[in-house]
């Protein structure tokens, strides 16, 4: 039984890649994940940290089927969800995921880039409602005069901005943020981290991925350490940053803090 | 050779202007729709070819669609034509100039199929991912984001192929089409004169490819101004 507080449940996943050799017959695999269990309840922010290479980023888009899992389940809404399913794509509109690098659509102006989807997803809401909707949202996040420009136009942080706008767009249930603010010169990362506390503050359910630890503390209802796979620990922030247990974690926060 | 070099020019042109046109029509024909199917093919093949996680009946219809390009690409396009002509769509009743243009059409998807591949691996993957986040299909992601944009990169090397798509079309005297260059003969044959009929059909794909050539330049003038 999924507790009904529940939105999205990894049960037990693994992810192997299979790196193909020349020889056929003996294929390299990486065992990226080697069986997580996390689960996400509504209006919580859960923060992952970890090594790199510790199967973060794996994680993260197997929570949204951009990779699919080599066992275990994901859990969405109390039904388990595959990429192979008919209706993946609108499963896929309620869990926002934001990219490390943006990955805006480079041949669409910023409205373009906002009401794609929910233009071919909804025929029966007009042009016009989903092009105010977008308005509003560009103005929430001070972006309001950037609707008729291309994303190479943007800096680094409003570029991450539009992004979060676009998978709002979708009245996501969930949000998942692949270290949203790794690819930005530092004087921009205030600019988006703000924006995701916004989103805190409006009872986002969110996932980020982040090596910003003092955004961290400051947002995180409950911290996971992931590390080669595994979850080695999970807990508060203070829990994780305050009392870690395992070494590795002590290990990891010596490292990361001293920088 | 090139006495009374006027008057002989004169009557090349002017004997029946209606049937060099008309000729000359077949040629852009043939070429301009050959090229149109060639890219609706190329298009498939590659957003086929390039699909992340194909099934099991996509696997083969790739390993299909690898056959064609093989094919395609090691035969000379006048032995397809024949082929096609006097044995697959014998007994179709087409008009020469459709099958001209089927054989085309099909020569020419195999090898933009190639060109559009390279095209749309140049695209970075990272919007396609960002496509499908969104909820959008794969079919939707690549009509929308990536298609346009490959398009656009593909530009200068589609351009070659339609200008070579031009100059190729002048096999298609062999299964009875009078294009350009079968006017010509024919105009030989009841001349006599084999230099200014030929003059005139080099300088006519000559005038044809300086017009395309500009058309080009225009046209990725307009789309590059844009980003
Ligand atoms: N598409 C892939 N093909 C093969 N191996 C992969 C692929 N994606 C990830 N891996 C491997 O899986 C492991 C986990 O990678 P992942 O990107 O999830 O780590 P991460 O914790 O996000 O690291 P970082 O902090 O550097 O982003 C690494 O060993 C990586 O090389
Ligand atoms: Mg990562």
């Amino acid at each position: 039984m999924e507790d009904k507080h529940t939105i999205l449940h990894a049960r037990n996943i693994t992810k192997d890649f299979i790196i193909k050799n020349k020889k056929k017959s003996n294929p390299t695999v990486i065992q990226a994940l080697k069986g997580i269990d996390l689960q996400v309840n509504k209006s919580e922010v859960v923060v992952i940290i970890g090594t790199s290479g510790g199967g973060k980023s794996t994680l993260l888009r197997c929570l949204n089927l951009l990779e699919t899992p080599t066992s275990g389940e994901i859990v969405f809404d109390n039904n388990i969800i595959d990429s192979t399913q008919k209706n993946i794509n609108e499963i896929r509109q309620k869990i926002g995921f934001v990219f490390q690098n943006f990955n805006l659509f480079a041949n669409k102006t910023i409205l373009k880039n906002l009401t794609l989807a929910p233009s071919l997803h909804n025929k029966t809401v007009s042009k016009a409602e989903i092009d105010e909707q977008a308005i509003v949202l560009l103005s929430k996040f001070g972006l309001q005069d950037k609707a008729h420009v291309y994303p190479s136009n943007l800096s680094g942080g409003q570029k991450q901005r539009v992004a979060i706008v676009r998978a709002l767009m979708l009245q996501p249930q969930i949000m998942l943020f692949d270290e949203p603010t790794s690819a930005l010169d530092p004087e921009l990362v205030q600019d988006v981290l703000n924006a995701i506390k916004t989103l805190q503050q409006e009872g986002m359910t969110m996932v980020i991925v982040t090596h910003e630890m003092s955004f961290a503390k400051a947002v995180a209802t409950k911290v996971v350490f992931v590390d080669n796979g595994l979850i080695v620990e999970q807990g508060s922030s203070q829990e994780i940053f305050d009392y870690p247990k395992s070494d590795r974690l002590k290990d990891f926060l010596s490292k990361t803090l001293a920088k | 050779m090139f006495d009374d070099f006027g008057n002989r020019f004169w009557r090349v042109i002017s004997d029946s202007p209606q049937f060099l046109l008309q000729s000359i029509g077949n040629t852009l024909l043939i070429a301009l729709i050959g090229f149109v199917i060639g890219l609706i093919i190329a298009s498939i093949i590659a957003i086929l070819k390039i699909h992340p996680t194909p099934n099991r009946a996509l696997r083969i219809i790739n390993r299909i669609f690898d056959i064609y390009v093989l094919i395609m690409r090691s035969t000379p396009i006048v032995v397809q034509l024949l082929l096609l002509y006097f044995g697959l769509l014998a007994s179709s009743r087409l008009p020469a100039i459709i099958i001209a243009i089927i054989a085309f059409g099909f020569n020419s998807g195999a090898y933009m199929s190639e060109t559009l591949r390279g095209a749309i691996n140049s695209i970075d993957k990272g919007q396609s991912e960002a496509g499908r986040a969104v909820g959008m299909s794969y079919g939707q992601t690549a009509r929308y984001i990536i298609l346009p944009q490959a398009f656009k990169v593909a530009i200068p090397q589609l351009g070659n192929e339609i200008i070579s798509l031009i100059k190729e079309t002048a096999v298609v005297g062999f299964i009875t089409v009078v294009d350009i260059t079968r006017a010509m003969q024919l105009i030989v044959a009841s001349t006599y004169d084999a230099v200014v009929p030929y003059l005139v059909l080099a300088l006519v794909y000559f005038v044809l490819v300086v017009i395309l050539t500009i058309i080009l330049r225009l046209l990725e003038r307009r789309v590059f101004s844009h980003s």
